[in-house]
């Protein structure tokens, strides 16, 4: 029987858990149910990656490791055939994926697990994908569903797991003009329940996961008026804005957090740090945040990781492009929509919830 | 000037079975709890009890730091560090290994306690379910029906496993 004096706490068992690889924990689920919850939720996180569409496949690299040319390895879904794919979003592990082809495939895919599922077919929705200019994947814990958004000039469709069906929740375009090129961005971002976009460099938008609806906000903090901001990829839950603060003799890079649900909280400093002309040529790239206060950028040459020491950034290489960077010609396979995504391993199913 | 030889001072601790340790500063500051203790209790000469440590336990944890703090400032200590961890883990069977992740959890060794959770990660790897369950103490609560399924939905995991051994 289990004596509380003789048996390790479950927070050192979740240590311990952690220490293991991937195949031993899948078998450790029929350990007992309290371990499969355990080994299953989305706060049993491991390492964040990076996740890369192209031609042949796609490649994973860890953001947390240093620079090395072998740091990227292919992985391939077990439903992958040799076509195009648009990652639409990433949450809790998984990557929300679709096919494009004569027919349009909705994927859910662990990619540390390899657990895949396919999602039923959207018919309410005209599936041209150059119609489609938003879209968003992410979590809403209150009915503890994932959900997918499809937003077109037209219409807005939503794909929930827990209830495994599309449905309309607007008619007409998403109601916000985005008229700035230079914060345009067709993916949202996920973060604690609602999908976030930039409408301009001074406003942000959201969508709310759980009432399926837009609102414009979070609103910026008072400092940061007057000057140039862009939402950032988050890493876990958290939102991050970053922009260039141009002072009367200083031009400073600056990043802003935001923890709690969309429209409550507020923004928190995370850094100020004084620009330098390589970080300004990147910042228009920025994919995210690693673990631990540096931002990855994805340039055409290779992908690099600016740490903060001692209030400076050092760019760290991780990989050169021309390594993987895929030459796709002609048709639809343009750079812009096959844009990477990262990821953070868990084991998190990516079926329907029992 | 009068030149007063360095005395190290003696730390005592006293075991859930009421053996008493003495042992150096040195040693003794690396359990949290210890010096937690010590900080706020300078002057306190009584022995520190440790209801949750046995002697055994201790005497391991004791030895494991005298040789730790022997490497320490030498040129090689990574690595005499690391091969000793590694003989020192050998050593230990699944019971002491749990013994030691209690104490160092309840004494607040954080480095030891990583090298062990890490060391029963690499002992729990390539076992079975069965396996798990009895090292951690932990009951099965799926009905035949749902393990049996579970087992089918992830059938790649379970191929390649040690048998077990006793």
């Amino acid at each position: 029987m289990a004596d509380p004096n003789k048996d390790i706490p479950q927070d050192i068992t979740n240590q311990i858990l952690r220490c293991l690889p991937v195949k031993s924990l899948t078998r450790f689920k029929c350990v007992s149910q309290s371990w499969r919850s355990v080994i299953t939720s989305p706060s049993f996180t491991r390492n964040q990656k990076l996740l890369i569409p192209l031609c042949g496949g796609f490649k994973s690299l860890d953001l947390e490791k240093p620079f090395d040319e072998k740091a990227t390895k292919w992985i391939f879904p077990r439903f992958w055939q040799n076509k195009y794919y648009r990652i639409l979003g990433s949450c809790h592990g998984l990557v929300c994926l679709l096919e494009v082809d004569l027919r349009y495939v909705f994927f859910l895919w662990n990619p540390c697990t390899g657990e895949s599922n396919q999602l039923p077919d959207c018919d309410i929705f005209p599936l041209e994908w150059r119609l489609f200019n938003f879209y968003g994947f992410g979590y809403d814990s209150i009915s503890d569903d994932y959900k997918i958004l499809l937003s077109s000039e037209t219409k807005t469709v939503v794909f929930s797991l827990a209830e495994n069906l599309w449905r309309t929740v607007h008619e007409g375009s998403m109601p916000f003009n985005f008229t700035n090129p230079d914060c345009y961005n067709d993916r949202g971002l996920y973060s604690n329940g609602a999908l976030h976009w930039n409408v301009d460099l001074d406003s942000l938008c959201t969508f709310d996961l759980r009432m399926e609806r837009f609102q414009s906000g979070p609103s910026l903090d008072a400092s940061m008026v007057g000057h140039k901001w862009k939402l950032f990829g988050m890493s876990g839950e958290t939102l991050y804005c970053c922009g260039i603060k141009e002072g009367i003799d200083s031009i400073d890079v600056e990043l802003w957090s935001r923890e709690k649900y969309c429209l409550e909280g507020s923004w928190t400093k995370v850094l100020c740090i004084p620009c330098s002309s390589d970080l300004r040529n990147s910042l228009n790239k920025f994919l995210c945040i690693s673990r631990g206060n540096g931002f990855i950028s994805l340039t055409s040459e290779d992908i690099t990781r600016f740490d903060v020491e001692g209030g400076i950034f050092q760019k760290i290489k991780l990989c050169s492009s021309h390594s993987w960077w895929c030459e796709c010609h002609g048709d639809f396979r343009d750079a812009h929509a096959s844009e990477p995504m990262t990821y953070v391993e868990t084991l998190v199913s990516p079926g329907r919830h029992r | 000037m009068s030149m007063d030889t360095v005395k190290t001072k003696k730390i005592t601790l006293r075991t859930a079975d009421k053996e008493e340790f003495e042992v150096d500063e040195a040693i003794a500051m690396e359990f949290g709890t210890v010096k937690s203790f010590l900080l706020e209790n300078p002057e306190s000469e009584d022995p520190i009890p440790l209801p949750n440590v046995s002697s055994k336990c201790l005497s391991t944890i004791i030895e494991y730091f005298t040789s730790h703090l022997a490497f320490r400032g030498s040129s090689s200590e990574e690595d005499e560090a690391k091969a000793y961890n590694e003989q020192f883990v050998k050593a230990q069977d699944n019971e002491s290994i749990k013994e030691l992740i209690l104490a160092a959890n309840y004494l607040d060794i954080k480095d030891m306690l990583d090298e062990l959770t890490q060391a029963a990660a690499d002992r729990l790897k390539n076992k079975s379910v069965e396996y798990a369950r009895r090292f951690f103490g932990v009951e099965n609560d799926f009905s035949p029906e749902e393990e049996a399924a579970l087992r089918e939905e992830h059938k790649w995991a379970f191929e390649g496993v040690d048998p077990d051994e006793d």
